[in-house]
């Protein structure tokens, strides 16, 4: 355990050091002229520019989590502690979801709510008569809640597993205490909650500060930067070489942000003994009766899934069927064709699905095989400085994407070359999106383990049990529900993730999601469009197998 | 093999030809073309790395490779891939230099503003471009010792949706870009693709562009990248000035459709090309030297460059793009040639220019 947890915060520690090393750099790394200084933190700290931008990245990213937890909380708690009908819908709509492309919904919103081309703005406008559009969602808080709205399946799911692993005697003790419904949620299960919704909101903030799709869409053309697009827009000149110092000296901010946010996470941590409620003493899950409250709840779940999911699910179908994007109208209707399918290059689409089917299954079994070291000896060891493996594995998060990939192209290029040749090859992705992941992978192996008494493990041991022996018998049991869920989404995470491959990507090992990208970049939307969705329709028959296994296992119809 | 050169020769021969009336050529198979050819048969294929609407991206890499094979006689697969942007593809290519790994491009296309840091390093390999194919290509196509060639003329201006900003066709200089009218009407790009030019002592100097970007910067809707050419087309973007090839309502998908326009600025007015050049450490590079002498041909120019770029090269006399470079000189524009040799002479302009993109991104 506790070589596997050097081993995979060791390469975070490389890949960090690479950035590090690459914000004291001038010039393209590789180049034998390349030189060292101060010069990109003195530009970078002196632009009130960054700090401008650092600002609406922190705005974003609170209007992200608000949105986000307003709507995966309660659905989750009705999914997980309720009598909610219909629950298996939920779960695989939810996992659905995040097959979506993030720039679908972005787009799809464009063409809602454009002042210019938004169905809504221009039908309002007919409507009323009125000179100019009343929506217009390219402000900070819009991308937000756009975000937001984005981001709820992963809140949900981070969330159900918390609320899963609850025993309701809690609760119930304390209305037999007398107290109200709504003290028995402010007391006892909001309390009792809390680190695990705290791991879940400090996860979702970061991934709301490195967000790139909504921003880049819906606010780059007004020339509101986030972090991530402001970093995208440094690394991807089309005049002049990328500037990784500049890029690099960015990430030092966002280490040092992620660092706060983890010294935060670990506080809440502390508290978790205090929170074990899987113990030796029995659990007994019960259900909360919705009686006349079941249908606005459900009208709650079906609102969020039309506007949230299927609308921007239309949006896709929509462009994949034209030429450029069009308002629905005669001429477009006339325009109207399977082309997009027909023309997508299908040698590289088997090629780019392998290399995804390969990665979904590998990336996810190694991250969650390291996070589970990782947690296990942050958690359940007395080894000095455990914290800090913590600290480490949620560094990744913070740092873009593409950053990560620049770091690992360079150590791929030039240390490991001799000894493991994998530039150009689908195991450079591999490691770079399992140590990518390892921060959501503890995050969720973390809550899991909160959640488990000690004294589970203490009475394998008294019984003569071995370390090894604990974690099979004992522990990997009672994780399995958490990891299961980790695993999929994991993979659906690796299955949709954009801006790792960007830079290590070759024609060997491209993925999936590299070739949507690409559409998406050269703004050939109907093309990504059709992709998208050729992908979505050949993911269906995974969905349905990961629904019946789980369905089978108590883990999507819970109780 | 007398055969087989024959039956390229002829192949080559309607090819040249392709395209163009009384255009016929003296067809000459010559002993380098040949060494080529051979070169590309036994290399086997062709990789290739840019972004999708370089070439039509896939589709453009099947024509090709049904093309080169039909006119050299080779059965070579040209594998399209998609690649970043010019710049980060330059700096990843030189990276894998380095590092001694075989380039993961054959091919490397881009402007003089790219090609240019990498001509010293040894990133290109030097072509004797006019002894391959010396019925077309000329030595004014050849730049920079045959480390690059020019495959396109770019003639930049406003592209613009022709129903959503009508009103493009009265702006005609970058004065007009400033009137009150047009306040909050168009977008630029965020690197400020065509302005850098401006920035040359003989043309305005530093000075001069920079006041005009402070005053052009409250002017702009917005920032967008030169690919958003369907999002122009949706009415999302009405006008972008200035786009960085002006070629894009060329293409057959927009042609005569009454979509998109392009308006050229007389007293901004550029000839700026496309270059292909061929990677030192290219794995198939002779299958890449078929792929551009195929685009040199008349039928690579009018299917490849005109019908799917959108632009083809002015050296040629019968070309697309000569007519409209004479059409703006008539205008009385007076185009900067921005060539390599043009850009190499004036050393700065990138930094300028990066200090221009940093004002533009203030709102």
């Amino acid at each position: 355990m506790i070589g596997l947890t050097i081993l995979a915060t060791g390469a975070i520690v490389v890949l960090i050091s690479v950035v590090l090393w690459l914000s004291f750099t001038e010039g393209t790394p590789g180049d034998p002229a390349l030189t060292y200084s101060l010069a990109h933190y003195r530009s970078i700290f002196l632009d009130g520019f960054t700090y401008r931008v650092l600002w609406n990245t922190v705005l974003f990213s609170g209007a992200t989590l608000v949105t986000s937890f307003v709507l995966a909380l309660p659905i989750a708690w009705l999914v997980e502690r309720t009598d909610f009908p219909g629950k298996p819908i939920v779960f695989t709509l939810m996992t659905v979801a995040l097959l979506i492309p993030s720039f679908a919904v972005a787009l799809g919103w464009v063409f809602l709510l454009h002042p210019k081309i938004g169905l809504i703005n221009q039908g309002l406008m007919a409507l009323f008569g009125l000179s100019n559009a009343p929506f217009d969602v390219s402000n900070i808080g819009s991308m937000g809640v756009i975000e937001g709205m984005n981001l709820t399946p992963l809140a949900f799911v981070m969330t159900a597993v918390v609320l899963r692993s609850m025993d309701p005697a809690l609760e119930e003790a304390a209305a037999i205490s007398g107290a109200k419904p709504w003290q028995a949620i402010w007391r006892i299960t909001l309390r009792v909650l809390l680190p695990g919704l705290l791991a879940a909101a400090i996860y979702v903030a970061t991934i709301g500060f490195a967000a790139f799709d909504v921003p880049a869409i819906l606010g780059l053309t007004r020339r509101i930067f986030t972090f991530s697009t402001y970093v995208f827009w440094v690394l991807t000149p089309s005049e002049g070489a990328p500037e990784y110092g500049n890029v690099a000296t960015l990430s030092v901010i966002m280490v040092g942000v992620a660092a706060l946010l983890s010294w935060c996470y670990r506080k809440a941590q502390r508290q978790a003994p205090k929170y074990a409620v899987v113990t030796g003493k029995g659990y007994r899950p019960r259900l909360a009766p919705l009686g006349r409250w079941r249908g606005p709840a459900l009208a709650f779940v079906a609102l969020y899934f039309i506007v949230a999911q299927l609308l921007p699910l239309l949006m896709l179908g929509w462009a994949s069927l034209l030429p450029y994007l069009q308002t629905p109208s005669t001429a477009a209707l006339a325009s109207v064709s399977l082309r997009n399918f027909v023309n997508l290059p299908r040698e590289l689409l088997w090629r780019a699905g392998t290399n995804t089917a390969i990665l979904m299954v590998v990336v996810p079994t190694i991250t969650l095989t390291l996070s589970v070291a990782i947690s296990w000896v942050v958690l359940r060891t007395r080894i000095r400085g455990r914290g800090f493996f913590d600290f480490l594995a949620f560094l990744p998060l913070a740092i873009p994407a593409i950053v990560f990939s620049v770091a690992a192209l360079l150590l791929s290029l030039f240390v490991m070359r001799k000894f493991a040749p994998i530039y150009g090859t689908i195991w450079i992705l591999v490691i770079v999106y399992a140590v990518a992941r390892l921060s959501y992978g503890t995050r969720m192996t973390n809550s899991a383990l909160i959640q488990i008494h000690r004294e589970l493990e203490e009475s394998a041991q008294v019984c003569g049990a071995s370390t090894a022996g604990v974690m099979r018998r004992v522990l990997v049991p009672l994780l399995a529900p958490s990891l299961a869920y980790a695993w999929i989404w994991i993979a659906l995470l690796t299955y949709r993730e954009l801006t790792l491959p960007v830079v290590i990507s070759t024609s060997n090992n491209l993925p999936f999601s590299y070739l949507v990208w690409g559409f998406v970049q050269a703004s050939a939307y109907g093309s990504a469009s059709a992709a998208a969705l050729l992908m979505l329709g050949l993911m269906l028959p995974v969905l349905l197998l990961y629904w019946l296994v789980a369905r089978r296992a108590g883990m999507i119809a819970p109780r | 093999m007398t055969v087989r050169v024959a039956a390229c020769a002829l192949a080559l021969a309607t090819a040249l030809t392709a395209g163009g009336e009384a255009r016929a050529q003296s067809i000459a198979t010559t002993p380098a073309l040949a060494a080529a050819i051979a070169g590309a048969e036994q290399e086997g294929k062709l990789t290739v790395r840019w972004t999708n609407n370089i070439f039509g991206g896939p589709d453009g890499a099947k024509l090709a490779e049904a093309a080169i094979n039909r006119i050299f006689g080779t059965h070579i697969a040209v594998e399209w891939a998609p690649g970043p942007a010019y710049g980060p593809m330059a700096s990843q290519l030189y990276q894998e230099l380095q590092a001694g790994e075989p380039a993961t491009s054959d091919l490397y296309i881009a402007t003089a503003v790219q090609i240019s840091p990498y001509l010293d390093k040894g990133l290109f390999r030097t072509i004797d471009w006019v002894g391959l194919m010396p019925s077309r290509i000329a030595p004014a196509m050849v730049e920079a010792d045959g480390r690059a060639i020019r495959i396109a003329t770019n003639l930049p201006g406003i592209v613009y949706n022709i129903k959503v900003a009508p009103w493009v066709t009265e702006v005609s200089t970058t004065a007009d870009l400033l009137k009150p009218e047009y306040k909050g009407k168009f977008y630029t790009t965020p690197f400020l693709g065509g302005f850098d030019v401006l920035l040359a002592p003989e043309v305005w100097g530093v000075e001069k562009t920079t006041d005009y970007v402070k005053k052009l910067t409250p002017q702009l809707a917005g920032l967008v990248g030169c690919e958003a050419t369907t999002r122009i087309a949706s009415g999302e973007i009405p006008a972008l000035a200035i786009d960085c090839g002006g070629s894009v309502p060329n293409r057959l998908e927009y042609r005569g459709k009454g979509i998109l326009g392009n308006q050229t600025l007389s007293d901004m007015a550029e000839r700026r090309y496309n270059y292909l050049a061929i990677l030192s450490h290219a794995p198939h590079p002779n299958a890449a030297i078929l792929f551009v002498l195929y685009l040199m041909t008349a039928e690579g120019q009018e299917k490849m460059m005109w019908d799917i770029q959108g632009s083809d090269l002015d050296d040629f006399p019968q070309s697309h793009m000569r007519e409209e470079y004479e059409k703006l000189e008539a205008r009385g524009a007076k185009p900067v040639d921005v060539t390599i040799a043009w850009w190499r002479s004036h050393p700065g302009l990138d930094a300028a220019n990066a200090e221009l993109a940093k004002l533009v991104r203030e709102k």
